[in-house]
């Protein structure tokens, strides 16, 4: 039975007598979730729930003000923690899937360890210092065990540190550089994502993952250049102008290749966006709105134009 | 053109000798509809383009000094609104999307200044808002404008209970969209059937509600946002509890899981969601889930899951306990799920062995 949409069975309703009944069972049939897909998403809702709860309990009970509890009983039971989770990953038999869940629980408590050493010592929670050391703690760990929900832990905390770092301590950096270092490390992630399974025996990434990287990236690349569209002009804003261009360039190109909407739809969004910016850099009078507001309506549509034409060539 | 036939064949094969259908048309349509048929990514892209557009043209309008003119707004405001449902009854293309989001969206927030500026009696304005996008729905078959109108119907109801000043409304209006959406969901066959206009309306209906439900969600579920009782918060859960409860039943039914194991199932269910009584967010928020992969309806399944992360953050932000107690909670809540999980996988492999 070849899959059939929505759309399809509208279609076909519109032009035939078809009986309620008789749609319903179809519906049933062929469009709704089946018992192995119950099955699949019931029990990753359940393990799902199950990590995420006791790992928040756990960060809970640590944030607790434990004023009588000595140093040393407190950083070594986190510590038992991280071990005893680690000898089970070695020890128990379970299922790939339970213990790379089990390994980002891990991971996040390697962050309350840090945290709770930086509440000990008077580092101070929230400086740069502890994302750092807490990413590269968890770095060999996302390698390994190479899973896309314990890589969003990783990128997120390189783009924290990041973000921190700049406002901490290299506070003389503008705002464009940071917006070209960031889009420069999530895209090479990106790069190196998309890439990779082609040319290695690595497995190729979920489509959610690989499109949450790719609409950070567009978007960093976005607000960076319109932002710095308003500033005085520097060379990391030249930089991320042209690794702009040529990322969304390359972007473009891999979407038409695998005929991804997405990747059609977020990119040149994204130009529109700088466009206005540029626009509303040369005047903000009357004028140049009412300009702005009919220039986003026509590029929109001649793009939803374009994409609809796309999808028809690929159709047949 | 193969695969229909397949289906058609299919279709026929379950119905009998009563089955009628016009081969010619469905074809014709079949092969219109390649390359019209838009997909979720090209809505979002109307919408947000016909949004963007919105605010340029209002911010335009602030400068010209429309705003001294009550009836220029006002007048304005219906001319915009009645062009856009025209040209999209006229045209009937996705095509023109972001031009009527932008028209229809910038005519009814000018309808609702304009009456404002007029002195009119601000609950008046959110009647007159409703009808307008009540009237609007009738007219178009546009999915994106009556995606709009309808959650510009949910928004205009919560702006007359907050302007009422009878918060505790709010468990009326969740009860009501908690209905409204389980109906649709689980009756897509009879809307499918129905009417055209109805069978137009599926799409939006069911983004739309999912989106109008979240609304009051979101003012129940974080504290403050709405200055609501908290004795009367069982209300709203106890339709999405009894709703989660039908379709486990309803599943469990389909699954073939009968007497004493279906009852204890049953009993499971009603021992998770108990604790939630009080959090109407959650359960509404876990209904959505179920409800979309129920009928396989991606986009409001990822829309609920990342709603029912924010309701269990945000509960237990807002819960006044000390941090060990939470702890305690949620530690053993954690447990109790994993448990769950072990019992469950246990469950459904002797069921495959058999």
């Amino acid at each position: 039975m070849p899959k059939i949409s929505r759309e399809d069975i509208q279609i076909i309703i519109r032009n035939s007598n078809w009986s309620e009944s008789g749609v319903a069972t179809f519906l049933e049939e062929h469009v709704y979730s089946n018992k192995p897909m119950w099955r699949k998403f019931l029990s990753l809702l359940l393990l799902g729930l199950g990590i995420s709860f006791s790992t928040a309990g756990i960060v809970f009970f640590f944030a607790y003000n434990w004023a009588h509890l000595h140093r040393f009983a407190k950083l070594g039971l986190i510590e038992g923690l991280v071990v005893l989770v680690f000898l089970c990953l070695f020890l128990i038999k379970a299922r790939p899937l339970v213990k790379k869940t089990m390994l980002v629980g891990a991971s996040v408590l390697v962050g309350v360890l840090w945290a709770v050493f930086g509440q000990v010592y008077q580092t101070g929670a929230n400086a740069y210092d502890f994302f750092l050391v807490w990413t590269l703690s968890i770095a060999i760990w996302s390698f390994v065990s190479n899973f896309s929900p314990q890589w969003v832990v990783f990128i997120a905390l390189i783009n924290i540190t990041l973000i921190l770092y700049t406002e901490q301590v290299a506070r003389d950096w503008n705002g464009a550089l940071l917006s070209l270092l960031l889009f420069a490390i999530n895209s090479l992630f990106l790069l190196a994502f998309l890439m990779l399974p082609r040319f290695t025996r690595l497995k190729s990434r979920p489509s959610w993952f690989t499109s949450l990287l790719a609409l950070t990236v567009a978007t960093i690349g976005t607000v960076g250049v319109s932002g710095g569209i308003f500033d005085k002009a520097n060379a990391s804003f030249v930089f991320l102008l042209l690794s702009t261009i040529v990322l969304f360039g390359v972007g473009i190109g891999y979407g038409l290749k695998t005929k991804s909407l997405f990747y059609l739809s977020i990119i040149p969004f994204g130009l529109i966006i700088i466009c206005c910016a540029f626009l509303l850099n040369i005047s903000d009078d009357a004028g140049m709105l009412f300009a702005i507001g009919v220039f986003i309506i026509v590029s929109i549509t001649l793009l939803i134009k374009t994409l609809l034409g796309l999808q028809k060539k690929w159709n047949t | 053109m193969k695969q229909l036939e397949q289906i058609m064949d299919a279709i026929q094969a379950a119905e009998g000798d009563k089955f009628q259908y016009d081969e010619a048309a469905i074809l014709s349509e079949y092969g219109e509809k390649k390359g019209k048929n838009s997909s979720v990514v090209i809505k979002v892209l109307s919408i947000f383009g016909g949004l963007l557009a919105t605010l340029a043209f209002v911010v335009f309008l602030f400068i010209l000094g429309i705003y001294d003119s009550e009836w220029g707004m006002l007048l304005l405001g219906i001319a915009l609104a009645a062009v856009a449902v025209v040209i999209d009854r006229t045209y009937n293309s996705f095509i023109l999307d972001t031009f009527s989001v932008c028209f229809y969206v910038l005519g009814v927030i000018l309808f609702a200044f304009g009456l404002a500026s007029l002195e009119v009696n601000e609950d008046f304005v959110a009647l007159l808002v409703i009808l307008m996008a009540l009237g609007s729905l009738t007219i178009t078959q546009n999915y994106v404008i009556s995606f709009i109108s309808i959650i510009t119907i949910g928004a205009a109801m919560l702006f007359l209970i907050m302007s009422y000043n009878i918060p505790d409304a709010i468990h009326g209006y969740l009860l009501l969209y908690t209905v409204l959406l389980a109906f649709c969901f689980l009756n897509e066959a009879k809307l499918l059937t129905s009417s055209r206009k109805l069978a137009q309306l599926n799409g939006p209906l069911r983004i739309g509600l999912v989106f109008c439900l979240l609304f009051g969600l979101v003012a129940v579920g974080k504290n403050g946002l709405a200055p609501i009782s908290g004795s009367y918060l069982w209300v709203s859960s106890v339709g999405s509890i009894g709703l989660i409860l039908y379709l486990a039943d309803k599943l469990l039914k389909r699954f073939g899981i009968v007497g004493q194991k279906k009852v204890l199932m049953l009993v499971l269910c009603v021992f998770t969601l108990l604790p939630t009584l009080f959090a109407p967010a959650i359960s509404g928020a876990l209904l959505i889930v179920l409800l979309s992969f129920l009928i396989n309806y991606k986009t409001g399944f990822a829309i609920g899951i990342i709603a029912l992360i924010y309701f269990v953050i945000q509960y237990y932000y807002d819960l006044s306990l000390t941090l060990l107690t939470k702890s305690i909670i949620l530690f053993s809540s954690g447990v109790v799920f994993l448990v769950f999980y072990f019992f469950f996988t246990q469950m459904t492999k002797t069921d495959e062995e058999v």
